[in-house]
């Protein structure tokens, strides 16, 4: 008896070893396995390369920080002259509309932020990490949907989407109005001022549930709408600078809100 | 003694298996950072944050130069309005709450694709410094999107059907590029949707019509 209970003793520590080293197996060759794409492109050049893009991108907000300020500095000189000059008040006034209307102006309002995370691979699965980031087309297609669904102004990661802004890939990253926008932790953050059934509407959207269901589940994406009543979205910082065309005033100015 | 043996031979497999899963775990959680980037990918980021750069540092510039005009016009009591409605105008064009003309190309888009594919040229063209796009006669600006399901298309509200017409003003042989090049627009396209027929036109001279959309935020509040 005593002999029988002895044996199944050690069956019971040898399952668990058994099962606790074929865990240690997998996770090593997990590891592995992610380790030979970092030493792959492992080199003497990536800290100093890392570093530059550091830099540009403090620069980069230097540099919208600057033009902002400017701007600022510029309506309040007219405004002061326009003590004087009677006729720049209503250019004035049409001047901080059209600024509104085009995305210049941080404005507030009631709405909510949109929280877009990178999926995990399930330990072990095949197929391209890549997929399980959030890319510019699945911004795109957030964004896309709340202009649909009643937006009056949308930011990514505090980038203003405006009349010219781009959301692309460049090299496993995603880059708004030429400001790069991730930041490492796989998070985005959609910034919306905009109608309070903006996210249901959304949610009923067909383009919407193609993306749940080819992006948003097979991924492992995460995401979060939080509404919010004092949404803070930041003016646009970036160009706005027409290369070829040449503008043709029309003869009413900037439109009214209806 | 054989059973402390095995004890302690379980106890190192579990250290050795809580090291992995908490290594494991950080590197799956460092997997978009910089860090995990190829060289090849660090050099385009670079790339592309230096031409925003110099885009910004022109504006930054422009905007100086502004207001060096207006604090010259306010202290020699000089009208500041032709300044300002130089920058009245730019912007409206800008924006796309005023008509804008100029070289650029003409993209035809015909049969079964949704939306999301008019979007992405759209996007691209931006990408690619477009002055301003309309599409089917409605100029793009926020709010305007073009969505639907294949032979039902709608740019903003208007009905499209299967054809879309983009005409974008801008460097034509830099827009015409973009599309065109390697791993572009349309070399996805026709991997994506071979059915559909492309048209891709060069113009010397196109005109873009204003919106006809407010753009003033209705409900939210400008914040200095």
């Amino acid at each position: 008896m005593r002999a029988r209970a002895g044996r199944k003793r050690i069956a019971s520590w040898q399952g668990t070893l058994a099962v606790a080293l074929l865990l240690l197996g997998f996770l090593i060759a997990a590891q592995v396995s992610a380790q030979a794409p970092a030493a792959q492109y492992s080199g003497l050049e990536r800290p100093g390369l890392i570093q530059t893009i550091q830099d540009l991108q403090r620069r980069h907000d230097d540099l919208a920080a600057s033009i902002v300020a400017t701007r600022s500095q510029i309506a309040a000189v007219r405004e002061g002259g326009q003590g004087r000059q009677s006729d720049l008040v209503a250019l004035n006034q049409q001047l901080q509309e059209a600024q509104l209307a085009a995305g210049f102006t941080t404005i507030q309002g009631a709405g909510g932020y949109v929280y877009l995370n990178d999926g995990a691979p399930p330990a072990g699965a095949g197929g391209n990490p890549a997929d399980y980031r959030i890319d510019a087309a699945d911004i795109r297609t957030v964004v896309n949907g709340l202009w649909r669904c009643g937006a009056e102004a949308i930011a990514i990661n505090k980038e203003r989407v405006v009349t010219t802004t781009a959301v692309v890939d460049i090299g496993g990253s995603i880059l708004v109005n030429s400001a790069y926008v991730t930041d490492g932790t796989g998070q985005y953050v959609i910034s919306v001022i905009g109608p309070s059934n903006m996210w249901t509407k959304l949610s009923a959207l067909d383009t919407f549930h193609t993306w749940l269901s080819q992006r948003y589940g097979p991924f492992h994406l995460a995401l979060q709408y939080v509404a919010d009543s004092k949404v803070l979205v930041l003016g646009y910082a970036g160009t706005a600078n027409l290369h070829v065309a040449q503008v043709s005033p029309a003869p009413s100015t900037t439109p009214q809100p209806t | 003694m054989r059973h402390l043996r095995s004890q302690l031979a379980l106890a190192l497999v579990a250290v050795a298996l809580g090291f992995l899963v908490v290594v494991q775990l950080r590197a799956q959680s460092a997997g978009s950072s910089l860090d995990s980037k190829s060289i090849q990918d660090l050099t385009a980021i670079i790339a592309q944050l230096n031409a925003g750069n110099d885009q910004l540092l022109d504006q930054k510039t422009i905007e100086e130069n502004t207001l060096r005009q207006a604090q010259a016009d306010l202290e020699r009591g000089v009208s500041a309005a032709g300044g300002a409605q130089g920058d009245l105008n730019h912007i409206l064009g800008w924006a796309g709450l005023d008509a804008v003309s100029g070289q650029g190309i003409s993209l035809t888009l015909t049969g079964p694709f949704p939306g999301d594919v008019a979007q992405d040229a759209i996007n691209e063209l931006w990408s690619a410094g477009a002055d301003g796009i309309a599409v089917n006669g409605i100029r793009v600006v926020p709010g305007i999107v073009v969505s639907g399901q294949p032979g039902s298309l709608r740019v903003g509200t208007v009905a499209a059907g299967q054809s879309i017409v983009i005409l974008a003003v801008g460097d034509h042989d830099a827009l015409s590029g973009a599309l065109q090049r390697p791993g572009g627009f349309l070399s996805q396209l026709g991997v994506s949707y071979p059915d559909i027929t492309t048209e891709l036109v060069t113009i010397a001279k196109l005109a873009l019509p204003a919106t006809d959309k407010s753009l003033i935020p209705p409900d939210a509040q400008p914040r200095l």
